[in-house]
């Protein structure tokens, strides 16, 4: 089991890296450089050429990502966007929390709602309930979550007037107005999860339910509550990695809802990036979000093998 | 003459097909009287099982039980709603199923198990107290080291041990009878026979009555006093083992018994002479 | 039999078949409902030209932002331009995009998974699938959106073609996929590799091309198609998001994505039709893949219980 972890744990390190030269070279290899972005078109070729030097662009592409990693491995920094002059862990500070904090309420709400459908769904089994559910299912999973969004916006938000039709209240200026201000957008978010949670965890729970240890369970007389703990317990498994990895996923989608909301989250932080043509920042933000996801990856399956009782003592 | 402690008497169970429903047992009757072991013998798609499941009401959704009665300690448990039948589960009829792997819940500890089957029905009884009587069945079933082995899990286990865990769980709330749905078809071959003396061990022990579902006729003769012959959802054959070894009366179940290979001489039932698979030992 | 029975045999066995594909379509109504909803939005994709009512690029300001009316049946835009005939036309830009996507990822995966299975058991086999498992590291939306970002929209010539900026873009999605699909022929053809079958065609002598993409590949294909369906789905929604924040399909062409780019200037004023008919095109659209997609699995792949969405 630890020879396992350590290997998938080496490997998603080899993958952050390998992530990390790809993005690197893609943002190095556009031609014309960073310095002319940042000081203009006006700019001397002396100018240019003092820049670089000054920023150690004129070394070796090589030598820039050992430098660019050791800085970013040993001091935790991502250095400074040279369009804007900015530190980009500043950028990441402010931004980052916000995205993270919508992607969470987004994945809790999701959970939240899910499983009671899913389980309902499979206790319940043909009933109008369980058919209602796959309808709003095959909906939630086609809909996509920025036109949702959108909708959102249109009618409960300007028609009615419950939320806000954008912008992000910070905790500091009062939680009621904070929450008004990303309930939409974690909604619009979380619905798609929703129906694939509940789907899977309904199909699961109507497996487990009939299986044979179940019915020993029923056999023994063990009361219900008991008998669908037993067959949860088991359906959950594959739900919870699903659920892992989904967080990756939202991480992504987050971007497209936060333009929409305008959240001031890290996907504001990338599309200015490249409004500006600021490539560096833009590979500090991907790469974030490439961690992210990464991570998420990485806890989906470890969750995996370590949940499913069968696998957990295999050897690898 | 003493009151049967089970009574089924023209059970009918049907499932739904296509254009309609479909018998899988047309009015089956057998009894079990106190202390008795009782062997319901067939091949498969017989209806043994689904008899055998009916008397526990479990017969798997959307199948239903269409006629008869269940008659155990005079009580019709046809007729008992779901909340009374699981007072009955467990506590006063017990089952133990054909494939302890997958018949055992791979994501609970066989303490929890047996724990919760305990407080299932005396909930009035502490954590300790159920758990001690965990440890006394398992060792009951003979598996040693019983306090350590309530934290294992089922696929930590053999084969054999796990359907003495099985046995252990379907035991513990002490039941009256015991529905032994081919409890010894998925072990190897040495394992059936010690899987069978426990049950034997049992019978003594605990004044258990036995219920014994087999498509194989010498190993029912092994341990049953009665034997029922069941061929496509009917009784077609019942009486003392003797009985249906050396006189069997229906061609059927002659038919059962010339599928068990035999050398000249030796009672096919005899257990020192021979294992369950019908190869005589020497 | 005759020769003049056997035409007489041969529309029996068609009328036969064509029945039964009734049957079937009676049953299953969730599946069919998708097929019919693919094929509607694909033959909206290549036929727009002669269906769109109006044209959908050009611009007619006196139009501008009319309600649907007889004349325009899902009203205008802030071009004036027929909401309708830009709905149409959209679903070339999403199609085009998903679906070619889908053919270069599940062409790619499919070489990559087999070549793969065929060292299975060597470094090889190691040092392609932990590549492919580095790919799939990558989070597609993201990437997509910065990668443009980084080359532009701008259309790039190399050599004698030129790629605009919807290549460019399925090009991306198509490189993203292939992990996934690469995985899936990988996993079948690595059991398949060892199935009696196998061994029996090399004893008759077939070569290993002969047996990868004779054998080996039909049986991986059932498990692609469904698949690559719920790929398509997927690809309609990131082509959608990455128009919507301006790097996909570029104006003035239309495309579902972009339209509700416009419309979101516009939602703070009535007009509810810009936003509510290109989100309902791309929801009913991705829907049908998704029911499509799902009915294939129960006719191809029913193994697969817990990835099951609709049933």
């Amino acid at each position: 089991m630890l020879r396992m972890l350590l290997d998938r744990l080496a490997f998603s390190i080899l993958a952050l890296l390998f992530v990390g030269l790809l993005l690197f070279v893609l943002t190095r290899g556009v031609p014309g450089s960073p310095a002319r972005v940042a000081l203009g078109l006006e700019a001397t070729d002396t100018q240019i050429a003092q820049f670089e030097k000054d920023h150690g662009l004129d070394r070796p592409v090589v030598e820039q990502y050992i430098r660019w990693l050791d800085q970013l491995v040993l001091h935790g920094d991502f250095g400074r966007s040279f369009v804007t002059g900015r530190s980009m862990n500043a950028l990441l500070t402010e931004t980052l929390p916000i995205t993270l904090e919508l992607v969470l309420f987004a994945f809790a709400f999701a959970v939240a709602v899910a499983l009671p459908i899913g389980v309902l769904s499979a206790v319940y089994e043909g009933t109008w309930l369980d058919h209602a559910a796959r309808i709003f299912a095959v909906i939630g999973v086609s809909v996509p979550g920025f036109w949702l969004g959108l909708m959102l916006i249109r009618f409960p938000a300007v028609e009615f007037g419950w939320f806000p039709p954008g912008g992000f209240v910070p905790l500091s200026d009062g939680l009621l107005a904070h929450l008004q201000s990303i309930a939409l957008p974690a909604f619009a978010l979380g619905v798609y999860y929703i129906a694939i949670l509940s789907r899977m965890t309904r199909s699961g729970l109507v497996e487990t339910l009939g299986s044979e240890y179940v019915r020993t369970a029923r056999a023994l007389g063990l009361p219900r509550g008991r008998v669908l703990w037993y067959a949860l317990k088991n359906a959950l498994v594959p739900v919870v990695s699903v659920g892992a990895m989904s967080f990756g996923y939202m991480f992504g989608w987050a971007l497209i809802v936060e333009y929409l909301f305008n959240i001031p989250g890290m996907s504001n932080a990338l599309l200015t990036a490249v409004g500006q043509r600021d490539y560096f920042t833009m590979q500090a933000v991907v790469y974030v979000f490439t961690i992210v996801f990464i991570v998420s990856n990485l806890a989906a399956d470890l969750l995996n093998r370590q949940l499913n009782p069968k696998l957990a003592s295999a050897q690898p | 003459m003493t009151a049967l402690l089970l009574d089924v008497r023209d059970l009918r169970v049907s499932f739904p097909v296509a254009n309609g429903m479909t018998e899988a047992v047309r009015g089956v009757s057998f009894s079990v009287a106190p202390g008795e072991a009782i062997g319901i013998v067939g091949e498969s798609g017989s209806g043994k099982s689904v008899s055998a499941l009916a008397v526990m009401r479990l017969v798997a959704q959307p199948g239903r039980i269409t006629g008869g009665e269940i008659l155990f300690e005079g009580r019709d448990l046809a007729a008992l709603d779901e909340k009374a039948m699981r007072t009955v589960r467990g506590r006063h009829i017990s089952m133990v199923f054909q494939d302890p792997l997958s018949s055992l819940n791979p994501a609970f500890t066989i303490g929890q198990q047996l724990v919760d089957t305990v407080r299932a029905h005396r909930p009035a009884a502490t954590r300790e107290a159920a758990r001690d009587r965990a440890v006394e069945v398992l060792e009951l079933v003979g598996i040693t080291e019983a306090g350590r082995r309530l934290t294992s899990y089922p696929h930590e286990f053999s084969g054999g041990m796990r359907q003495r865990v099985m046995i252990a769980l379907a035991i513990a709330c002490e039941p009256k009878l015991l529905i032994a749905d081919e409890p010894t078809t998925a072990l190897d071959v040495t394992i059936q026979a010690q899987v069978v003396a426990l049950l034997w061990q049992l019978r003594e022990k605990l004044g258990l009555s036995v219920l014994f579902i087999s498509h194989n006729l010498d190993l029912v003769a092994e341990i049953c006093d009665r034997v029922y012959v069941m061929h496509t959802g009917n009784v077609v054959e019942h009486g003392d083992v003797e009985d249906i070894f050396l006189r069997p009366q229906h061609s059927y179940t002659r038919m059962l018994q010339n599928c068990i290979p035999r050398i000249e001489g030796v009672e096919p039932w005899s257990a020192a002479a021979r294992s369950s698979t019908g190869e005589v030992a020497p | 039999m005759s020769v003049a029975e056997r035409p007489l045999a041969e529309a029996s066995r068609v009328m036969a078949a064509l029945q039964r594909i009734w049957q079937g379509a009676r049953l299953n109504w969730a599946t069919t409902t998708g097929a019919v909803i693919v094929l509607v939005a694909i033959g909206a994709a290549i036929f727009a030209p002669l269906i769109a009512p109006y044209d959908p690029i050009e611009v007619a300001i006196e139009n501008k932002l009319l309600p649907p009316s007889a004349e325009f049946w899902l009203g205008t835009d802030h071009g004036g331009r027929d909401i309708l005939s830009r709905v149409i036309w959209g679903a070339r830009a999403s199609l085009t995009v998903s679906l070619l996507a889908v053919a270069i990822g599940v062409t790619g995966g499919v070489l990559i998974g087999l070549f793969a299975a065929y060292h299975s058991g060597s470094w090889v086999e190691q040092i392609v699938m932990r590549a492919i498992d580095a790919i799939a590291s990558i989070p597609l939306l993201i990437w997509a959106i910065a990668i443009i970002g980084i080359v532009g929209v701008d259309s790039v010539d190399i050599g004698p073609f030129t790629f605009t900026n919807v290549h460019k873009l399925l090009i991306l999605i198509g490189l993203l996929y292939m992990p996934t699909l690469a995985r899936i022929t990988h996993a079948v053809a690595q059991v398949e590799m060892t199935s009696d079958y196998v061994k029996a065609r090399r004893v008759q002598g077939a070569g290993n091309l002969a047996i990868m993409f004779g054998d080996v590949l039909p049986n991986c294909l059932s498990p692609l198609i469904v698949q690559a369906t719920l790929l398509v789905a997927i690809g309609i929604v990131v082509e959608a998001s990455v128009s919507f924040v301006g790097l996909g399909v570029q104006p003035p062409t239309p495309s579902w994505g972009s339209m509700l780019a416009d419309a979101r200037n516009y939602v703070f004023s009535g007009e509810w039709w810009m936003p509510v008919f290109p989100g309902a095109a791309i929801s009913l659209t991705v829907i049908g893949f998704n029911l499509l997609g799902d009915g294939l699995r129960d006719v191809l792949d029913p193994r697969r219980s817990t990835g099951r969405l609709l049933t």
